[in-house]
């Protein structure tokens, strides 16, 4: 085998080792204990972390839920009155923000937290804190921004928010801002998680499982965190944009001046239809996973099945438009879009005949797992066939907007990831659960959603066909529509009696716990099935087949006596093992941090910040803004600290270093991947300058004289050489803690950058173009403001690292902290040199 | 009098199924086309779940192997959907037809929440002005040109042709044509706020022969009122012009003496300042806000496609439209008594 | 071992020449899409949207079947597959511009 870092292979016959001290048990156990009491809620372990996420999310289900029963009382008859027309566009706008934002991304996100690290055999997370962020963001600013349906100030624009029936003249209230805002730090918690599990998946799995057998889930959240990476920046910018405008009047979307409402539609699908993507596939990895033990064989078609995922996650980015072919465009570009919507699916069809084909080499248990993940093929596959159906331009010409699309979307929504959540709740639940839930209940549970869906939702297809648009708080009678509707609402409480027999069950039977859990219930083969305590398991194994626990059944035991790799901990810190990208080769011990208050901190003013905003309590805004930010530099104060140990014995007697930086680091991928992130933030407004001045070049006027702009740019250079001399002047200075002259070039840096935005924008002011005044003023300004943002956080960064070096806590010849701010320093100053010369140079007019 | 009820324009069998023209026929086809294969797939897909839980051993076999999803999940679809999307391609280019130029045309413009209608001449001029409702010969194609004063509405008439948007700062245009004389019903298909769902309008489409006399009726009536001339044989090119405001001695052809009765409802419409909003050609009102009243009294409908045209509901909706369609833009006339009501209504009527 | 049970063919997904095809037959994928979306965003209404289309849709081809011709025989059926189902996609993607 050939090695990918040089690593002896050979050192892999050492294992598994002998027996080792049980005293090792009681040091992991003393170090991942969770702290009791209120402080419980500082824990950052993956086992609580996820598992409280997943109770969240499972809450905002439900909570959408009843609202959706709400919406079919009203529809049960025409022209009801059950909920007035305010309330009920309320609700339905909120039905599908929950159940997208709050519910589907969240969830498939907090299933990866609990599970992903116990698959992958490591300890926790590579960025335990980052995680409890990310879920404290979301549960506070989630619930705050559900409870504004209690207030009447839900918004009532539908999930997708059109302008300009959500610009500030015709939405005149602060429902709309409650969108916008509130999305805002969900959006931060799904990159949050997303950071965590592309260096999870990639970075920390068990020696010797390699891509080629690494589970199908892990495979998929790493798609689905990379799609995360790249679509929710469009929709963090749009709502951007709608948010400044209705603020501040800066006409994007405005037609009058210049902007357009549809550039709000592209960059909204952009991200909307990956969206429902990303909600599938990990759902789709758990269903590999899933008819692989209800078959009990292995995965037939694995491969193809990573091609399949690969293939959707970028196919799926060519395919927005599909949800604008009622628009005006030009009829081959609706041909493209049409064209990628069918060639989408075709790695659904393998996914979906990978399934059937491991489902007939094996033997198949009927327990309640098994009737879910049948059910989820058939559901998802009818779904699939009515999206061929809409992808066809002229047929969706007449289902666009109309139940029929209803249908569809719950077809694939509720088969491709609500009843693989089910099945999979079933499979795991015995993770985490003292007691096992009942299997007559589940059967019964499953029956009556099955059963219920397709009442709901199958008669969806003849209304939309008869006429009855989406969105429609009444219908009038004499349109034949009265008899389907009831029966689709008959159909919501029978899944609803469900859903409740569910929580009857769940609330009979089952106790969360770590050490004592009901088992591998139904037979995986995959390694969170080995057993584990707060630690996850006693020692990681060495990894040599894609079901190690069917092909090695004394793995389990040979785990838990310590005799794989670091069955202790060798720093008596917490920690897990950095392994390498592709074969899984052991690199280094990485040090995690425990629990905190500083993660909740940041995450709870972070949402009120957003929060305080919505409801324009501005002075408020500033001092959460300003709490969250030194709660996320003192959290950040902790990490990064000189350990004494520079290497550690992982196991068999192989030593290997304690932390490392530069490329080779997860921090630094993490700083990589947060930069893409802003990159394609970036990218997208260059994308809305661009399109605004395809659609109304008139409004442009001349920009200002090219050599400002040379000086400008100029300016950005040098802010770019000075952040890069910092580090490279830091990594002269071996053997001594660094002196002022890195922490100083980086602050020249931020200094030159802020220097710079204010000439480039001065110098737009100058030529009399106004950000109100017209769509080239927006985006150019916007622009700025983009700019602004990351310069500020160059500021913030800049001092930070002046503290750390005042402290003498900045290590050399290399530290992440001074990696990470130099080569963030050096993106600022190269979008800023982007950012500054494309607009002064195209159209050039 | 109106004779249609609204019902007759919706229900069974589904309009996208119950084609009225070639634009939507040919759409129809393929619906039919699509769930066939739909139906088809579904049962093959439970099939194979079926054969694979309890088939018989060979079949399992067969099924089990990387072949069938090479098959199954590549193969069959890739044929499958090559058709789709070049059956598809070309009907979206022969529904996409480049505008001759000589079409009938329509201005329909999407307010919250109804739709205005203006008929248009050869140069573009507006001849005529409606709402919620458009008349089309048969036989001939109907190019629709689609904005809106404020929000993203929608247009639809599923009987005739797939939805269109109406997207404010742009003009889109669709083409519908009716090859059957009749009523097709027509909604609003893009959330436009509070009352998207009350939102409707009504297509008729009348023989040639039909057409022509309507027109010609209607023309009469703006030829009465001072509007210009145009000859009943050639209305589409004749040079009618939108005359500007008339005197306020002129009166519509009623067909009816002046009489108290008469005299009494347009003076309460003036008086009640519903010419601020509303235009009745041959008046004093000629407010733009509101749909053109000119010739109400042969609209099928009231409220935007929602209620049927009759005394009774003229009068409720002029009374309390507040209750029918909450936050449309008229207020309720609950000021009014029940008189002077049905005498506004009975004027009303009278406009055709 | 389970890969012995499984009727698996070809190189495992861990071989860079595996996972990078896979990945370069996308990228590919996404080069043509985003080439022949610019060009109708910039010639909305000129054939030449549709020759720029195409003219990418031919080099994506090319480009793909090289990257055939780059992997040794045998060829990994994976690899195969990622180049064919990224090869349907260019070829769908490239009808619009010749029958739409």
């Amino acid at each position: 085998m050939r090695s990918e870092t040089g690593f002896d292979y050979s050192l892999y016959e050492r294992f598994p080792t002998e027996k080792r001290p049980d005293s090792e048990v009681e040091e992991l156990n003393r170090i991942w204990r969770a702290p009791k009491g209120w402080a419980r809620l500082t824990a950052v372990n993956n086992n609580y972390v996820g598992f409280w996420y997943v109770v969240t999310a499972f809450g905002f289900f439900l909570a959408a839920g009843i609202l959706a029963l709400g919406m079919r009382v009203q529809l049960a008859a025409p022209m009801q009155d059950f909920l007035g027309v305010d309330t009920y566009n309320q609700f339905f706008t909120m039905h599908g923000t929950v159940m997208m934002f709050l519910f589907a991304v969240p969830m498939v996100e907090a299933i990866g937290i609990m599970l992903l690290p116990q698959m992958l055999a490591a300890r926790d997370l590579p960025f335990p804190r980052l995680s409890a962020f990310a879920f404290w963001a979301y549960f506070v600013g989630g619930t705050m921004f559900f409870l504004s349906l209690f207030v009447g100030l839900a918004p009532d624009g539908g999930w997708f928010m059109y302008p300009p029936l959500t610009s500030i003249a015709f939405s005149p209230g602060i429902n709309t801002d409650f969108w916008l805002l509130g999305i805002g730090f969900i959006e931060i918690s799904a990159i949050a998680g997303a950071i965590e599990i592309i260096v999870g998946v990639l970075r920390t799995r068990a020696p010797g499982m390699t891509l080629d057998k690494m589970p199908m889930f892990a495979w998929a959240m790493l798609v689905f965190a990379v799609m995360i990476v790249v679509a929710f920046p469009s929709v963090i910018l749009c709502t951007m944009l709608l948010e400044i405008e209705r603020a501040f009047n800066w006409p994007f979307f405005d037609a009058l001046r210049g902007g357009d409402p549809m550039l709000w539609q592209h960059l909204f699908w952009f991200f909307g239809h990956p969206e429902v993507y990303i909600i599938f596939i990990p759902a789709a990895g758990l269903m590999s996973m899933m008819v692989t033990a209800v078959a009990k064989v292995p995965l037939v078609g694995y491969r193809l099945n990573v091609l399949a995922l690969v293939a959707t996650g970028f196919i799926s980015f060519g395919v927005w438009a599909h949800h604008m072919f009622t628009t005006d465009m030009p009829r081959v570009s609706a041909g493209y879009f049409s064209a990628a919507s069918m060639a989408v699916s075709l790695p659904a069809g393998i996914q979906v005949f990978c399934w059937i084909a491991t489902l007939a080499s094996g033997k198949i248990k009927w327990a309640t797992p098994a009737l879910f993940v049948v059910g989820s093929v058939v559901i998802f596959t009818m779904g699939g066939l009515t999206g061929v159906m809409v992808g066809m331009v002229p047929f969706d010409w007449q289902a666009h907007d109309t139940y029929f699309i209803v249908a569809h979307l719950h077809y694939v929504l509720m088969g491709g990831m609500v009843f693989p959540m089910f099945a999979a709740f079933y499979h795991w639940h015995g993770m985490t659960s003292s007691r096992a839930l009942s299997e007559r209940v589940g059967k019964w549970v499953f029956g009556l959603m099955f059963a219920g869906l397709h009442i709901t939702f199958f008669p969806m297809h003849l209304t939309g066909l008869m006429g009855m648009p989406r969105r429609v708080y009444t219908y009038l009678p004499g349109r034949d529509l009265d008899l389907l509707n009831l029966v689709s609402t008959i159909g919501a409480f029978v899944m609803a009696a469900g859903i409740l027999l569910f929580l009857f069950d769940l609330a009979r039977r089952f106790r969360f716990t770590v050490h004592d859990d009901a088992g591998n219930i139904y037979g995986g083969g995959t390694l969170e099935w080995l057993p584990t305590g707060l630690y996850s398991t006693r020692s990681i194994p060495l990894v040599t087949s894609r079901e190690p626990l069917w092909d090695r059944p004394q793995i389990s035991k040979e785990v838990e006596e310590g005799r794989y790799f670091l069955p202790n901990s060798a720093t008596g810190q917490r920690e897990t093992l950095i392994t390498s990208t592709v074969m899984a080769e052991p690199q280094y011990v990485q040090l995690m941090p425990g629990p905190s208050p500083w993660p909740l901190s940041a995450a709870v003013f972070t949402a009120l910040f957003f929060l305080s905003l919505t409801v324009q309590g501005y002075a408020f805004a500033v001092f959460c803004g300003i709490v969250a930010v030194l709660s996320t530099l003192r959290w950040l104060w902790e990490t990064d600290r000189p350990i004494k140990q520079e290497s550690a014995d992982i196991g068999g007697g192989i030593e290997v270093p304690i932390a490392i930086t530069g490329p080779k680091s997860h921090g630094w991928w993490a700083l990589n991947t947060l930069m893409v992130v802003i990159g394609m933030i970036g990218f997208m407004a260059v994308f809305a300058y661009l399109y605004l001045y395809g659609i109304n070049p008139e409004v442009w006027s001349a920009p200002p004289p090219l050599g400002e702009t040379a000086i400008i740019v100029g300016i950005e250079a040098a802010a770019l050489l000075a952040a890069w001399g910092g580090r490279r002047f830091l990594a002269s200075k071996e053997g001594r803690l660094a002196e002022d002259l890195p922490w100083m070039l980086e602050a020249l840096a931020a200094t030159l950058l802020v220097g710079a935005l204010y000439l480039d924008v001065t110098g737009w002011l100058a030529t009399g173009l106004e950000p109100t005044a017209n769509g080239m003023g927006a985006t150019v300004f916007m622009l700025s403001v983009l700019q602004g943002q990351v310069v500020v956080v160059a500021v913030i960064m800049a001092t930070y690292l002046a503290f750390r070096e005042a402290r003498g806590i900045m290590t050399t010849p290399t530290n992440v902290t001074m990696d990470i701010v130099a080569r963030f320093i050096m993106f600022c100053a190269l979008q800023g040199m982007v950012f500054t010369f494309l607009p002064r140079v195209f159209p050039g007019v | 009098m109106v004779s249609t009820m609204i019902d007759a324009l919706w229900g069974w069998p589904p309009p996208v199924l119950d084609p009225a023209g070639p634009y939507s026929g040919k759409v129809t086809t393929l619906a039919w086309s699509l769930f066939g294969l739909g139906a088809f797939v579904t049962l093959v897909v439970v099939l194979a779940l079926w054969v694979a839980i309890k088939g018989p051993d060979k079949w399992k076999a067969k099924l089990g192997g990387e072949r069938a999803i090479w098959l199954g999940g590549v193969a069959f679809p890739g044929v499958v959907l090559t058709a789709l999307l070049v059956w598809g391609l070309t009907l979206t280019a022969s529904l996409t037809e480049p505008i001759h130029g000589d079409e009938m045309r329509i201005r329909v413009t999407g307010e919250m929440w109804w739709f205005r209608v203006q008929y248009l001449d050869p140069s573009g001029a507006v001849v005529m002005e409606d709402a919620n409702e458009i008349h089309i010969p048969v036989g001939r194609p109907v190019v629709l040109e689609l904005e809106s004063a404020d929000v993203i509405h929608s247009f639809w008439v599923p009987h005739l042709s797939g939805k269109k948007d109406m997207i404010p700062g742009r003009r889109t245009l669709l083409r519908i044509e009716a090859d059957r004389p009749g009523e097709f019903g027509g909604v609003c298909a893009e959330y436009c706020g509070r009352q998207h769902a009350l939102m409707g309008f009504v297509a008729v489409a009348h023989e040639d022969d039909d057409f022509r006399e309507w027109y010609a009726e209607r023309n009469e009536r703006l030829v009465s009122a001072g509007r210009g001339i145009a000859t009943p044989e050639e209305p589409l090119s004749a040079s009618m012009t939108v005359a500007s405001e008339q005197s306020a001695d002129s009166r519509p052809d009623a067909g009816a003496d002046a009489n108290s009765d008469q005299l009494s409802g347009q003076q309460l419409f003036m008086q009640s300042g519903c010419g601020a909003c509303h235009r009745v050609a041959g008046t004093e009102a000629n407010g733009l806000a509101g749909p053109d009243l000119t010739h109400i009294g042969s609209r099928r409908t009231l409220g935007a496609g929602i209620l049927p045209n009759n005394r009774g509901t003229l009068i409720g909706w002029i009374g309390d439209s507040q209750s029918l369609k909450p936050g449309n833009r008229m207020p309720s006339y609950d000021m009014l008594n029940a008189d002077e009501l049905e005498a506004i209504a009975i004027w009303l009527e009278q406009q055709r | 071992m389970s890969e012995a049970k499984n009727s698996e063919i070809g190189e495992p997904i861990d071989r860079p020449s595996i996972y990078r095809t896979l990945l370069i037959a996308f990228v590919i994928w996404s080069a043509h899409f985003a080439i022949s979306y610019a060009g109708v965003l910039v010639f909305p209404d000129a054939g030449i949207a549709r020759i720029i289309a195409i003219g990418a849709g031919l080099i994506a081809i090319a480009a793909l079947l090289g990257q055939v011709l780059r992997l040794r025989a045998p060829r990994s059926p994976l690899a195969l597959g990622s180049l064919g189902l990224a090869g349907a996609g260019v070829i769908f993607g490239t009808f619009p511009a010749i029958v739409g």
